[in-house]
């Protein structure tokens, strides 16, 4: 009996190899970082009860922010003990200073669980100079091969910088204003070897260059040529956000994520809406002609690349939780169809 | 000869351009795939329903083979598995022989019917990359029937057609759409009418065997291109009737109408000639060499084309709800894909040949050059270079009588394939899919089961 049950098992297992299956797509195609990003949920976060995309909780008013390996540098001020009134005319979506004490940039650490979000943490750095005037902001954090870091600011006489031995280490104003009159300073490694700061200046975005990432030589405007199928009509360019990109066949690109303040979308306001650009050599740069956030008035894009195809973007959105409009730190991926497991799930 | 005329241009007349199969890629039964497809030449067994179909009239002797294939991908791009489907199935052909007077003749049949799905169409988003040659091409049933002829000893003519479908499918939709509660509140009808539609295309070859130790051999195979033909229509174009569709908002009624046709190319073949040549400079030892022009510039374009005719009516209560995207015909995007030549070579050597058995043992190599550009544009038709390997051995048993008044074969095959690591370098440093290297190995084997009857 044995050889007919073995021979009957080997056929009912021969025709159960034959049952057909719904076959399988593609995944985890290359992305460029370019189409629709998707705000990340509280269980992709790991915060609990977090609004979709909210990266950090904190009440005081918090402007930029930009992450650099477990940390993440932002912006900050309390609410000060005046209540002055809002003026008219103050640009809707606009966190309102006078209302604050002056900012100063503090470092976030990575929230345990989840991926993407941070938990309030000290103050670096606090205005010293004169030409600080009062306050700074627009961090940019960058750290070298040798541990090093490096914060880039923004103050009220153009970009500084200040550096620690270590990314949690203590930060010290070194040299500024670097770049006099600039602000929203993104620093990176460009192409072609070099330090590159991409900055905005007046409503318009600027690149400036330097072999040490101390002294830079300001390169003026960037190009950035494409199709534009955003509704409204831009006129202004500002908070840059770049990021290099070593692509699998050898390439290097930076790809440049920044506002377009756009008249004709909402009405009586110039809307803020997220863009990227891509470019070979760091100052030509052609956009992608959609915007990269459907959430409306998303703002001071920070990009970071998890492997070639994934990137987080940090940008901030408005929120409405006291006497005045302030703006929250949000993250969102690209491609918007990547998923992270929830912070409770097995790894 | 006149009688040989005829079923030529029986032949050649039924046959129109038309789809791939697994052969294309991976060869058919297990003797010829293990030399490497290096046997146009010589082929005799069942097999030359596929390789050559002058080699069905060869031995004369009625010839079953039947046994099963299987291929497993593991194709990647920057690293990630492209989830490329295994193809698997039975195989079987039929070699028959006969002769009127001193003229000998033969009737062919190869089949290939994958048992995972018989026939896969598969349209994609127009710039997700596809492995074009591997991905949706083999999930097809093969089915071809030939004719052969031996005028004189040395020389035969073999031809016939494959069969292949296409799909064509049409879908109807009519009724409402709640935009509120779509579960609840939507009523929707549909019909759908599919059809797999027969194409044919020609195969025909010629053996000529000067001596006993020298062969040559010629095919030509056809093209074929399987198109996918979709059209859907939701509503009706004048909003009334019984096939009229709309919106509902509340209580108010938005007549709307939709009409989808897309038609792209799922699987291509192009036209193929090859011209084999095998020696013996001792009976042991068969050495087949091979090269196979195919012709892939004629191929067209594997993104098809979208026409889309959206219509709505909005109410003027609704005009600043309803903002109606602009949707825009699409168009086939030309594949510039170059002529490939593959050089094939295979070796079999008999160590052990008795009356009562004998033992083969096969090695074959090939190289296929990507025939697709480099995908710099948008569009990402994504191909790399192939070396494959393969490994087979054979057994025949000759001493049935009385059980089987003939003999019985087993044969076996491994074929391992290396396509090198591609890179494609985007035009544009803002391409959504970005720049990206693609590589990857296959892993095929065969067993099959020949019984030839003296």
């Amino acid at each position: 009996m044995r050889a007919p049950c073995a021979i009957s098992t080997a056929l009912l297992l021969a025709a159960c190899s034959t049952i057909g299956d719904a076959g399988g797509t593609p995944d985890g195609l290359p992305h460029g970082g370019t189409g629709e990003f998707r705000l990340l949920d509280g269980d992709e976060l790991g915060i609990a009860g977090a609004l979709p995309g909210r990266a950090m909780v904190l009440r005081d008013a918090i402007e930029r922010a930009a992450p650099a390996g477990d940390f993440l540098f932002y912006a900050t001020a309390r609410l000060g003990e005046a209540r002055p009134e809002l003026p008219d005319g103050h640009p809707p979506g606009d966190i309102y200073w006078p209302a604050f004490e002056p900012r100063r940039i503090h470092r976030a650490s990575a929230w345990e669980e989840g991926v993407g979000g941070f938990v309030a943490g000290p103050e670096v750095l606090a205005a010293s100079e004169p030409w600080h005037g009062g306050e700074v902001y627009d961090p940019w954090p960058v750290i070298l091969e040798d541990g090093t870091a490096r914060l880039y600011y923004a103050a009220a006489g153009g970009v500084g910088l200040a550096e620690a031995p270590r990314v949690d280490g203590a930060f010290a104003h070194v040299a500024g204003p670097i770049v006099a009159g600039a602000r929203r300073p993104s620093v990176i490694r460009g192409p072609d070897g070099a330090w590159w700061m991409y900055y905005e200046v007046a409503g318009t975005l600027q690149a400036a260059r330097s072999e040490d990432g101390r002294v830079f030589d300001p390169r003026g405007r960037i190009t950035i040529g494409g199709e534009d199928h955003g509704e409204g009509t831009e006129v202004e360019r500002a908070s840059p956000g770049a990021v290099r990109v070593e692509t699998r066949a050898g390439r290097v690109l930076v790809r440049l994520y920044f506002e377009s303040l756009r008249d004709g979308l909402v009405e009586g306001e110039r809307a803020h809406v997220l863009y990227v650009a891509g470019s070979a050599d760091g100052l030509a740069f052609e956009r992608h002609p959609r915007a990269v956030l459907a959430a409306s008035d998303a703002r001071y894009p920070a990009p970071v690349l998890l492997d070639t195809r994934v990137t987080l973007l940090y940008a901030s959105l408005p929120f409405f939780g006291g006497p005045y409009q302030t703006r929250a730190v949000v993250a969102s991926v690209g491609p918007a169809g990547e998923r992270f497991a929830p912070a409770d799930a097995d790894p | 000869m006149r009688r040989a005329g005829a079923a030529w241009l029986l032949v050649l007349g039924l046959a129109s351009p038309a789809a791939a199969q697994s052969m294309d890629t991976y060869g058919m039964g297990s003797r010829s795939v293990a030399l490497a497809g290096a046997v146009t030449a010589d082929v005799e067994d069942p097999s030359a329903n596929y390789y050559n179909p002058a080699g069905i009239v060869r031995d004369g002797q009625l010839r079953i083979l039947a046994g099963w294939f299987g291929a497993h991908h593991e194709l990647t791009l920057d690293d990630e598995d492209s989830n490329v489907d295994p193809v698997h199935g039975l195989v079987v052909g039929l070699n028959v022989p006969g002769n009127i007077g001193d003229f000998r003749f033969a009737f062919g049949l190869g089949v290939h019917l994958n048992d995972q799905r018989v026939s896969r169409t598969r349209t994609l988003p127009r710039t997700r990359p596809r492995w074009e040659l591997y991905d949706n091409r083999p999930h097809r049933a093969y089915l071809s029937t030939h004719v052969a002829i031996e005028p004189v000893p040395w020389l035969r003519f073999g031809g016939g057609i494959g069969f292949l479908s296409y799909s064509e499918v049409d879908l109807r939709i009519r009724g409402t759409i709640d935009v509120g509660a779509p579960e609840r509140g939507s009523a929707l009808e549909h019909d759908v009418l599919g059809n797999l539609v027969t194409i044919r295309f020609p195969q025909v070859g010629v053996q000529v065997q000067p001596t006993d130790w020298l062969d040559f051999g010629a095919v030509y195979r056809g093209e074929y291109a399987l198109s996918s033909d979709l059209h859907a229509q939701v509503g009706s174009p004048d909003f009334a009737g019984d096939d009229a569709a709309g919106l509902t908002v509340g209580s108010i009624y938005v007549p709307a109408y939709l009409e989808l046709l897309s038609a792209s190319t799922g699987a291509y073949v192009p036209h193929q000639l090859s011209f084999g040549a095998s020696v013996r400079p001792i009976p042991e030892l068969r050495i087949g060499v091979e090269l196979t022009w195919l012709m892939w510039s004629l191929y067209r374009s594997a993104i098809g084309r979208t026409d889309i005719d959206f219509r709505i009516v909005v109410p003027p209560e609704l005009g600043d709800r309803i903002r109606v995207p602009p949707l825009t015909n699409t168009q086939p995007v030309p594949a510039r894909f170059s002529d490939r030549v593959v050089p094939r070579i295979g070796v079999e050597w008999r160590p052990h040949a008795s009356p009562e058995v004998a033992v083969d043992l096969r090695g074959g190599y090939f190289y296929e050059n990507s025939p697709a550009p480099e995908q710099a544009d948008a569009y990402n038709l994504v191909d790399a270079d192939r070396h494959a390997w393969s490994l087979g051995a054979g057994i025949e048993l000759r001493a049935l009588r009385p059980l089987l008044p003939g003999s019985l074969r087993f044969d076996l095959h491994l074929q391992y394939s290396l396509l090198p690591a591609r890179a494609m370098t985007k035009r544009s440093p803002i391409d959504p899919t970005g720049d990206y290297v693609a590589q990857g190995h296959i892993f095929a084997g065969g067993l099959v089961t020949e019984v030839r009857f003296e």
